[in-house]
């Protein structure tokens, strides 16, 4: 087991690092290509693209003059030493951003897959145990509903007829935790449930089908052959194994619902990482995103080995050599 | 003429315009419709100097015989200090308006920075675009090239570190012109030092309070040029070194930045140290970020921000619903949006008969129709009056604007009429006996608001729908493709574009930088080369003679001429959509004198905001 965990270690160290060659030299090397590098663009916006001086000026004063293999040398000893970096264009430190935004993301992404880990595993439960008669029914169409319908979607919705039905609208004035909990729960459950919606929609089916599959085996015939009431034997037999499959995908989904959290934190006014990322996008702001990049990469990596090593826990049948 | 006589009429309906991806009209873009009522100064305030653009009296707007619009009415008198007025803003990568890329660093800069000169508001009436002292107490011109401007003494920047309330002086503007001249985007277009067309050789300090501003040539918007917003802002000199102004501002203007949440708010008060002691009434303005227009909409409905984000699409249902909402209207816009052409050699465009065609081909009442919804205005007893944008000059330029519905632009006004029959001839004419086939390049994505898209689908759809052109659309990308490979490249690209300008303070500015071959946005000659299209150099010689014209009506009649002289030749196609309709705004009344100091161009947060108070007696109550 420890070597395995320590085997995937390696392996994930040399993915985030590939993820950072790709991402440094993609932006410095394909993009240009097509549209020109971070300072043509910026001074492009403003129609100065033929004010050569100033180009090479404000490349100059970015260290954007230096040979490649320098500026990556210099970005990835920077990164060890836990600098991330400055925006190109408002000098902000990249690693105090991440700070401020990553938490935001997180919990949004985590109290959206909870809320759908929540709505999903009893509502997966109930289908199968009522299979083919009407709580089964009615769950399979809010399942497909409910993964057809974009979060987002329903959130302008939302948003919208609040408005004109109650003159009300969401908070917009954004606290942390620390300053105001009350307030900052009041701004984030709303964008968290909508989150979570969509996925809770695929997890219901999936933990249906396992329930089901998983009703069907030996053991759980053995088990209710035993005396044993259905309640433990749903409960310790059945859900027990029929969560593995929903595990991995719920450990799989965090990145995703961290990075896809970009429209929701558009919408509610979010200071997240989303925002973040595509603004910087736009700009070619290279320490931005080579940083966010590094850290999706980390997250996604992160998440990969922890679904894992998470499988001998629930299950102690397997084993890692 | 109504929306049914269109369908009856043409074969080419609204619905048929909205077809291929409407499905409802986002809105309109917000560049289109600039400024929220400007401000008055007032008792204090030194005498509006003559200015070579002097409107003349305003074109009426069709009456409003229902007593639909709320009044504008001045409360000053009853002003009541406090309260904070929140307001939807969008953010800006650097907050330093004269190394910001982007003009939105500038649009937020303004509310802190003040300027050399500002355009005096109208007060009840729309701002003529006079121009008076801000920053300067007072300014002459020793001779036609220098000008020279006195200070303010009781200015001092904010009071907080670096700036410790220091007084303001010459060699802060002096320090402000060299970080312009060299850093600034827009340098070229302003500073004599980097582009022998441009204007200004120098800004010196003659005593500590006194500034000299040298031009290379007599140059007629020399004032102009240091009143508007998005050039040069004055700073203090301790921004080289003593704060960051690109997340941090120490200004001298009504307002001091208290807050900066990226993305999510902007918090503004009022500077204690401001020149003028009775002003701003109220404490502040609140400017929460919100980027999506369902969120804006809900805001403002349900009262947590007072002035209008509202959609023209959605004027009319959202004071059905809220009736309280002060309805107002706005002016004829100033920006002339435009189909531009190929130039390269080869190009079909470059003969002006095809241009002329591609004028015939657009039926210019139809756009508007469709796009501004004044169909939905009319049936709802809104006031509604159209202009069409003439020959490179806006219909919001009372004054200098020819109108292409009236006579003074002579034969050339029928190339403004709908008429594919006529455009056929004209291809044929110019040896193109099948349909042209090209293409329209445009943005797809929200630039330039949600309309702006569809009214370049709908182009597509007009000119082949006329049955002379093939045209596909081209969806280029806005930062990468677009701006730099189509907009700003001086007619190196394929066929047609549909895009945006930007808004000068005078058209004469305009004409320079759209018309005139060594215009920074300019679009009639390949690279820069006035032989690359034929009229591209006597057009230049007229537009450097207005620019050198000091004498108003002089500098105005070069102008009208030079409208005669291009009328025909369509170097650019003036774009119906957006301008030529006003539009409609909504506010929350609780906001007083929110739409009586009227901002001429982009400087309302220091010509109007000062003048607003709030009402706690108006909706919406807390």
């Amino acid at each position: 087991m420890g070597r395995y965990i320590i085997r995937r270690l390696v392996y994930g160290v040399i993915t985030i690092w590939l993820v950072t060659l790709i991402v440094f030299f993609g932006l410095r090397l394909i993009v240009p290509i097509f549209y020109g590098d971070a300072i043509e663009i910026a001074v492009g916006l403003s129609g100065a693209i033929d004010d050569k001086a100033l180009i090479e000026r404000r490349r100059a004063e970015l260290d954007l003059d230096k040979p490649l293999p320098v500026q990556y040398v210099s970005w990835l000893t920077d990164v060890a030493r836990g600098d991330l970096g400055r925006s190109l264009f408002n000098g902000r430190p990249v690693l105090t951003e991440i700070k401020n935004r990553l938490p935001v993301s997180l919990e949004l992404g985590l109290v959206g897959l909870l809320s759908a880990v929540i709505i999903a595993i009893p509502f997966g439960v109930v289908a199968a145990l009522a299979q083919d008669r009407w709580p089964d029914y009615a769950l399979r169409v809010y399942a497909v509903g409910s993964s057809s319908v974009p979060g987002f979607w329903l959130a302008i919705l939302i948003i919208t007829f609040a408005s004109i039905w109650w003159r009300w609208a969401p908070s917009i004035d954004f606290a942390y935790f620390h300053d105001d909990p009350i307030k900052h729960i009041k701004i984030m459950l709303l964008p968290a449930l909508l989150i979570g919606l969509t996925p809770s929609g695929g997890l219901v089916r999936i933990m249906r089908s396992q329930m089901l599959e998983v009703l069907r085996q030996d053991y759980v015939r053995t088990a209710r052959a035993k005396g044993l009431a259905e309640s433990v034997v749903v409960m310790r037999h059945a859900v027990r194994n029929g969560i593995i499959p929903v595990i991995t995908i719920i450990g799989l989904s965090l990145p995703g619902l961290i990075a896809g959290t970009p429209l929701f934190e558009r919408i509610f006014v979010l200071p997240g990482m989303g925002n973040y990322l595509i603004a910087s996008l736009g700009d070619l702001d290279y320490p931005v995103i080579q940083s966010t990049n590094l850290i999706f990469a980390i997250l996604i990596v992160g998440a990969n080995l922890i679904v894992d090593i998470s499988y001998s826990l629930i299950d102690p049948r397997i084993r890692y050599s | 003429m109504s929306a049914m006589n269109y369908w009856t009429r043409r074969n080419l309906s609204r619905r048929g315009l909205l077809r291929g991806g409407a499905v409802g009209l986002g809105g309109l873009a917000g560049a289109a419709l600039i400024g929220c009522g400007g401000a008055g100064e007032e008792t204090s305030a030194p005498k509006a100097a003559a200015t070579p653009e002097v409107r003349e009296t305003p074109a009426p707007l069709a009456q409003d015989t229902k007593g639909i619009l709320s009044p504008r009415v001045d409360t000053t008198a009853n002003a009541v200090p406090g309260g904070i007025v929140p307001i939807v803003d969008t953010d800006a990568t650097s907050l330093d308006p004269l190394t910001s890329t982007s003009f939105r660093g500038q649009f937020i800069a303004r509310r802190v920075y003040p300027q050399l000169l500002e355009f005096k508001p109208g007060v009840i009436n729309p701002g003529t675009g006079e121009v008076r002292p801000q920053l300067a107490l007072s300014f002459e011109y020793a001779d036609p090239q220098r000008l020279v401007l006195k200070l303010r003494k009781d200015a001092k920047w904010d009071q907080r570190e670096p700036t410790n309330s220091r007084a303001v002086d010459a060699e802060d503007v002096v320090w402000s012109w060299k970080r312009f001249e060299t850093q600034h985007v827009n340098r070229a277009a302003v500073a004599n030092s980097v582009n022998s067309a441009a204007p200004i050789s120098s800004i010196t300090a003659i005593d500590p309070s006194t500034v000299e501003v040298k031009t290379a040539m007599p140059f007629a918007p020399l004032l102009q040029t240091l009143a508007y917003t998005r050039w040069l802002q004055i700073m203090p000199r301790e921004a080289e070194s003593k704060f960051d102004p690109r997340n941090d501002m120490r200004g001298a203007g009504p307002w001091v930045m208290t807050k900066y949440e990226r993305s999510v708010k902007f918090e503004f008060r009022k500077n204690p140290n401001y020149w003028r002691r009775d002003r701003p009434f109220i404490e502040g303005l609140d400017f929460p970020i919100i980027g999506e227009y369902a969120q804006r909409l809900a805001q403002f409905r349900a009262g947590k921000v007072w002035t209008s984000v509202v959609n023209q699409t959605d004027v009319v249902t959202t004071k059905k619903e809220l009736a309280d909402l002060a309805l107002t209207q706005n002016e004829f816009g100033r920006g002339a949006w435009q189909i531009y052409f190929s130039l390269r050699p080869g190009s079909p465009f470059l003969d002006e008969r095809v241009r002329q065609a591609v004028s015939y081909s657009i039926d210019r009442d139809l756009m508007i129709e469709t796009f501004d919804n004044t169909p939905e205005f009319k049936k709802n007893d809104y006031p509604v009056s159209t202009r069409w944008h003439g020959a490179g000059v806006a219909g919001g330029y009372d004054g200098t604007w020819l109108d292409p519905q009236g006579k003074e632009l002579g034969d050339a006004a029928k190339f403004w009429k709908y008429n594919p029959a006529e455009a056929k001839k004209l291809l044929q004419a110019a040896g193109l006996q099948d349909k042209l086939k090209s293409k329209l390049s445009f943005i797809a994505t929200a630039e330039y608001g949600t309309t702006y898209p569809k009214v370049g689908e709908a182009y597509v759809g007009m000119f082949n729908a006329s049955g002379n052109f093939q045209i596909e659309q081209n969806h280029a990308e806005y930062q990468t493709e677009y701006l730099q490979k189509i907009y700003f490249s001086k007619g190196d690209f394929d066929g047609m574009a549909w895009g945006a300008s930007t808004t000068f303070p005078v058209p004469v500015q305009h004409l320079f930088d759209y018309y005139h071959s060594k215009g920074s946005r300019q679009k009639v000659a390949l690279k820069g080369d006035p032989a690359s299209v034929k009229g591209t150099a006597e057009s230049d010689a007229l537009i450097e003679k207005a620019l050198s014209t000091l004498d108003p009506k002089e500098h105005v009649a070069l102008l009208h001429r030079w409208q005669k002289e291009n009328a025909a030749r369509f170097p650019i196609v003036v774009s119906p959509w957006p301008g030529g309709f006003p539009g409609f705004r909504l506010d929350w009344p609780i906001v007083q004198n929110l739409l009586v100091y009227r901002d001429y161009l982009e400087q309302w947060e220091q010509v109007s905001a000062p003048n607003w108070w709030v009402d706690r007696s108006k909706p919406p109550r807390a």
